[in-house]
């Protein structure tokens, strides 16, 4: 961290716009762009990332050409905007000609209020900048981070789909009439854009909520930073950024500093090896998702981790902030548990590796020591069946009542391994061991399904809560042994 | 004269008018523009108790942080403290008690946001707390009601019973419902000279806060300006609940002599809004053997939350429905609205109807189960026919529900969908289908009388263009669209030519608040009268030009507008501009402006002996759905949805067809996905989407026919249209149903489960469990 990196400004493209302007570290992308920018398309309704009124396309360059998620912009503290290009409604038409986007919705009614509107548009237009012919459920998928409540979604359902007929059609071409023409140009000016503006100064926020926003790029540059602040409530880290910022926005919880390991190369590799796979606790739940090694490898991490938030969260989230966050329900952690993970752990005086079912200690409270951040995570590569499920009162976006993940290994008719893993069931996540034994070496049929339910049971005092009661919790964990179960049953027919 | 009235209007289907400026987030909410400078932020503290006695409030440390420039209290008021209407009973913000948690007790005007956020952590209110009434049964037991209970009455309920072949009584619970705009509540106050005041408020009654913002400042109407662009979203949580928002920052703006901007974060707004009313009803019924209703007694009532707001007006439609599309000999309607200590709960889409209905439509359910009927027969045997009765002495003119239930059941396929569901349920263990079907017939108009009446004011400028302003508020559901059309049709011009100007008070007094689905109906017909009047006077004109140009003489003068063109029948090839007809009708000092009124005839309603006519006509349609239930995780998908709905002459039919399928998927998130859940001190626990579900777009269903039935009826409004927002919602109890309908096939629909409303996963497993056997053994 070198002392010519210091500054508060950042600088980034916004539509067909240069800009540079100076931010504060507790500055939403939204805020920046809504309230300082004045761009007004991009709404503000829920602050948690929930709602997706304030999606805007973020692009980055990847091999010399611009890649758009669509992101909550209530989410990312605006820093993050640097070096990016920005899309947002505004930027989409170019005078008064309609983009094709734009232009279905209108046609199909698919905008009642309005003021969900340009969220659904940024996020289909994401959609379109990758898939020229969606289907209905890459659609569903783009969309299920974005509510709206007056249409009933029917209409925008079939603007999405007349414009993939249109494009299939070539009665429109995706590159004159999905991407705005100023593209290609801030392609090339990006790609001779790199102020190395990464760090923010301590100093110029005294007195404000967040004092210090740090953006290491080497692991070293990391450890240094939070050597400099020592205690760590002096600063949280933050990688994917969609729980903390939710803290702060909704709860106000504000950080002293916030270190900001999103940028750093050495954790953001996903590792394909003969018996485990790797990944960094810098990737992103989109990645590990769209990644073909584990599309082959560990399909059941892709399945879960596509019911884990929305589009825009998954394009932000991280599977190591959901570890670190040691939620007692997240999906990807009921998952992990169940392939029987391990974690790196790195500090300044090196690396240990922790089992994850030891990692977590107490309600969100994990191994993790003063000067430690969680570098990477290891899933061995195995046979058998899995199995994850989710009891949610809906079925988007919606964190779990109970989930639970199954990993059973047959040999000759007879169960020789398995794990059952619950979520929603204790103050953290965790194998529900009572099971092993009933089932280890037998044969499993209907009797045998019904005596590991009743044992899981029997291991379990959940608590009642906004998002179900005790007995509830109790019945699903029944219901998801025989789920789990049936279905090893019904494959192995 | 002119012709006019039953002509097809010009284009029945233009796209929203503000469509394209939302499409390019273009279109302008409250404070997105013009904003004004050194606009002040006003915070709110609210109540962390649902019932206490405010003993002190201390606001020195709030007020010594730089950058605050006002903390006010009720002390501040210098008008009235009182925001009620009928009867006045809530206070802006409260002298010795708050009522509901989230209550307003205090306000920060400060020079950012986050200023006022941190001076209202610094304001100490000290409280004694009181037990808080917070249930039903608890406020009945204490009779805490708002009114003397209500009766609507006919014939003999405990004869008809006697005289029934069986006899059934029951309980039914309903929950209640955030509202769920987009946009949250916000006001922007702007001064004036000699004490006026600009409110630019997110309300659907720009006149009652009008009337309410004076009150509070103590000054008159004239002073006050309401002025409403367009609202991201309302369903009724604007309605009454926008006012109490508008006069805090009145109130904050009149005392600072500055701008004020005030906007409720999401979870401020969800923790302390009223909601869909809650209803808790029991009932007797007895019926024959073929299914035929005798008699039905229902009591319904009502969690009406801290202060009346319109529960009142909530209990009365809901008993109003009580009776849903059937034919009911003998009954007896009870209603009750019960004060509690929860937000005051308030109008939202259906307005107590949804509950009601929901009531009867469980008892049809019941009474098919316990008779081995099809419910849609049972439905069948009792719906109206033209020329019955309802309870409350009302004729139904033009009953079509029969008619209607039976395209549906062509429409589904029904014995065969009915078939293929059997089937897949003989060979399913775990995941049941279902099927539900309900009818609705649904009352329009204000059941106040006095509502129903409308204004406009146009003005044709002498360019031609129109200027149309109307009591109308436009927030989604398309009346600017609508009302346009009807201007556009009517002077046979162009869309284009018109600007919708927004909702204001200055333009239009007096106006009714948009509800009640009657937005269209009061608004559209008062700029029809408008632009009636200009016709007239436009045609005169056009006349004299004809003859003076043309040297056309024709004894009874045809004068049609059409396509921006004006001209005689007798000689069509011979075409005056409009705008020519417009300068010249300017020329001869002809006025060009005219406000339009009207009521809507032949209301009236007895509310002590239940009886009148409180409806102009009613809305008729009916709804099938086939769901898909895991009953180990609860989850249901929805498969199939037919609906069929009678619109009258559709103003235009894309906009109706939106309504009805967005008021769909707004019932089924309130029958099986949200719920509003309040701990044992009357917090409301989920106050963002994290924790409240509503739907996605994951939550469509596979298939979704929509069959809008224009049918011409004498009982209709403009241009024979008829009203769509609210009746489209109670087509969504059909998925509730199909979800009980899925889990009785666990028992060949021999045994009745108790199905929690609404039917969340935890409802459904609660449900199943008793009679779900895991082990396939003990299955059938």
């Amino acid at each position: 961290m070198k002392a010519s990196n210091l500054t508060t400004s950042i600088s980034f493209f916004l539509n067909a716009q240069h800009i540079k302007v100076a931010v504060s570290p507790e500055t939403t992308a939204l805020g920046l762009i809504r309230n300082e920018l004045g761009k007004r398309g991009t709404k503000e309704s829920c602050s948690e990332g929930d709602c997706g009124a304030c999606t805007i396309a973020a692009g980055e360059l990847s091999d010399g050409k611009l890649n758009y998620r669509a992101i909550n912009s209530c989410l990312w503290p605006a820093i993050r905007l640097h070096g990016k290009h920005i899309i947002t409604i505004e930027g989409l038409s170019q005078g008064e000609e309609l983009n094709l986007i734009q232009e279905q919705m209108l046609e199909h009614h698919a905008t009642q209020c309005g003021y969900c509107t340009p969220g659904i548009i940024m996020s289909l237009f994401c959609l379109f900048t990758r898939k020229q012919s969606p289907n209905k459920q890459d659609i569903v998928q783009a969309l299920e981070g974005n509510l709206c409540r007056c249409t009933g979604y029917q209409p925008i359902l079939s603007a999405a789909q007349s414009i993939t007929e249109l494009l299939i059609g070539k009665k429109h071409t995706n590159a004159n009439h999905i991407l705005p023409g100023y593209v290609s140009e801030i392609e090339s000016k990006l790609v001779s854009h790199s102020e190395p503006i990464k760090v923010i100064e301590t100093n110029a926020f005294q007195g404000r909520d967040i004092h210090g926003y740090y953006v290491p790029r080497t692991l070293e540059e990391l450890h240094t930073c939070m050597d400099k602040f020592g205690d760590p409530e002096r600063y949280r880290i933050v990688s994917g950024g969609t729980d903390l910022m939710v803290d702060i926005n909704i709860n106000r919880n504000f950080p002293e500093n916030i270190i900001d390991i999103s940028e750093i190369d050495d954790l953001s590799a996903i590792r394909i090896k003969q018996d485990s796979i790797s990944i960094g606790s810098g990737v992103t739940l989109t990645s590990i998702i769209e990644h073909p090694g584990i599309r082959e490898k560990l399909p059941i991490l892709r399945e879960t981790l596509l019911l884990v938030g929305s589009e825009q969260i998954r394009n932000m989230a991280t599977l190591a902030g959901n570890i670190a966050n040691a939620s007692p329900i997240a999906d990807g952690v009921v998952a992990l548990l169940g392939l029987d993970a391990d974690v790196t752990l790195l500090s300044k005086n090196g690396r240990r590796n922790v089992k994850l079912s030891d990692f977590f200690i107490d309600y969100k409270q994990t191994d993790l020591q003063t000067g430690e951040i969680l570098g990477e995570i290891h899933i061995p590569i195995q046979e058998g069946f899995f199995n994850f499920e989710k009891s949610s009162k809906r079925q988007a976006v919606d964190i779990a009542t109970v989930n639970s993940f199954c990993y059973l290994k047959e040999d000759s008719g007879l169960i020789s391994d398995c794990r059952f893993v619950f979520g929603g069931m204790d103050k953290t996540v965790r194998l529900a061991e009572s099971c092993r034994p009933v089932v280890q070496g037998k044969k499993l049929d209907d009797r045998l399904i019904l005596k590991c339910a009743e044992a899981a049971v029997k291991e379990f005092e959940p608590i009642s809560d906004v998002r179900g009661s005790a007995d509830y919790r109790r019945q699903l964990v029944e219901n998801h042994i025989v789920k789990h179960l049936h279905k090893f049953l019904s494959i192995n027919e | 004269m002119t012709p006019s009235g039953d002509k097809k209007l010009q284009d029945r289907a233009p796209y929203h008018l503000s469509g394209g400026l939302h499409v390019t987030g273009r279109s302008r909410f409250i404070g997105e523009d013009n904003r004004p400078a050194e606009l002040l932020f006003a915070k709110v503290v609210l109540s962390p108790y649902a019932h206490a006695q405010i003993l002190n409030i201390n606001t020195t440390p709030a007020a010594e942080i730089p950058g605050v420039v006002a903390v006010l209290t009720h002390l501040d008021i210098p008008g009235e403290n009182q925001i009620g209407l009928v009867p006045q009973d809530e206070p802006l913000l409260p002298v010795d008690q708050v009522q509901y948690v989230g209550q307003p007790v205090a306000v920060v005007v400060a020079t950012t946001p986050r200023i006022a956020e941190q001076a209202v952590s610094k304001i100490e209110v000290e409280y004694e707390e009181l037990d808080p009434v917070l249930t039903i049964s608890e406020a009945l037991d204490k009779d805490q009601l708002y009114i003397p209970e209500r009766r609507i009455k006919r014939g003999d309920v405990e004869q008809g019973l006697q005289n029934s072949e069986y006899c059934m009584e029951g309980k039914f619970a309903t929950g209640a419902q955030e509202h769920f705009y987009l946009e949250t509540q916000c006001c922007i106050a702007v001064p004036g000279e000699d004490h006026q005041i600009t409110l630019y408020s997110a309300t659907q009654s720009i006149s009652e806060v009008q009337i309410a913002a004076a009150r509070i400042l103590g000054i008159q109407c004239k002073d006050v300006t309401v002025d409403v662009p367009r609202l991201g979203g309302a369903f009724g949580g604007k309605e009454r609940t926008a006012t109490l928002w508008a006069c805090l920052t009145a109130l904050a703006c009149h005392q600072t002599e500055k701008s004020v901007e005030l906007r409720l974060t999401r979870t401020e707004d969800m923790l302390s809004t009223g909601k869909r009313h809650p209803f808790e009803a029991v009932y007797k019924v007895g019926f024959n053997q073929n299914g035929k209703i005798q008699a039905y007694s229902v009591e319904l009532n009502s969690n009406g939350g801290a202060y009346t707001d319109l529960s009142i007006a909530i209990l009365e439609r809901a008993m109003l429905h009580a009776e849903n599309s059937y034919y009911i000999p003998n009954i007896s309607i009870t209603g009750r609205a019960c004060r509690t200590n929860l937000p005051p709960n308030t109008a939202m889409r259906g307005f107590g109807a949804p509950q009601s209905i929901f009531v009867i439509e469980q008892v049809i359910e019941r009474i098919a189960r316990k008779l081995n009927i099809d419910p849609l027969d049972v439905r069948l045997q009792n719906i109206y026919k033209t020329g019955e009765l309802t309870p409350y002495g009302q004729p139904i003119e033009e009953a079509s529900g029969g008619e209607l239930l039976e395209r549906l059941r062509q429409n589904s396929q029904y014995l065969e969908l009915r078939k293929s569901t059997d089937e897949f349920n003989q060979c399913h263990q775990f995941v049941k289908r279902g099927i539900g079907v309900v009818p609705v017939k649904f009352g329009i108009s204000f059941t106040s009388a006095f509502l129903n009446q409308g204004s406009a004011l146009i003005w044709i400028y002498e360019d031609g263009t129109i200027s149309l302003s109307h009591g109308g508020i436009e927030m989604g559901q398309e009346v600017n669209t609508k009302v346009a059309q009807v201007v556009s049709s009517e002077l046979g011009v162009s869309l284009a030519r018109i600007r919708q100007e927004s909702a204001n008070t200055k333009r239009v007094g007096n106006a009714s608040p948009t509800a009640a689905s009657s937005g269209s109906d009061i608004n559209g017909n008062a700029a029809r009268n408008a632009a009636l009047q200009l016709k007239k006077r436009l045609a005169e004109i056009a006349q004299q030009m004809l003859a003076a140009r043309y040297n056309l003489k024709v004894k009874e003068p045809r004068i049609i507008f059409a396509e921006d063109r004006i001209f005689d029948t007798a000689a069509p090839d011979r075409k005056l501009n409009f705008e020519e007809v417009v300068k010249q009708t300017y020329m001869e000092r002809v006025p060009l402006g005219a406000h339009g009124f009207y009521k809507t005839p032949g209301l009236h309603f007895d509310r002590e002996k239940g009886v009148g006519n409180p409806f102009h006509y009613f809305v008729f349609g009916c709804a099938l759905t086939q769901v898909e239930v895991d009953l180990l995780t609860g989850q249901s998908d929805l498969l199939k949805v037919y609906i069929v709905h009678e619109t009258g002459r559709s103003l235009n039919p894309e906009i109706d067809r939106g309504q009805i399928t967005g008021g769909f998927i707004q019932g089924m998130g309130w029958v099986c996905m949200e719920e509003i859940i309040a701990d044992e001190k009357g917090r409301y626990l989920a106050t963002g989407p994290s924790t409240y579900k509503i739907p996605t777009i994951r939550d469509l269903p596979t298939i979704f026919e929509i069959e809008m039935v224009e049918v011409d009826r004498e009982g209709s409004s403009v241009f024979r249209s008829k009203a769509i927002g609210e009746p489209p919602f109670m087509y969504a109890e059909a998925v509730y149903f199909a979800i009980k309908d899925a889990i009785e096939a666990l028992t060949e629909h021999e045994k009745e489960v108790e199905l929690h409303m609404p039917a969340t996963p935890e409802a459904v497993v609660m449900a199943a469990k008793n009679h779900i056997h895991l082990d396939s053994t003990g299955t059938t």
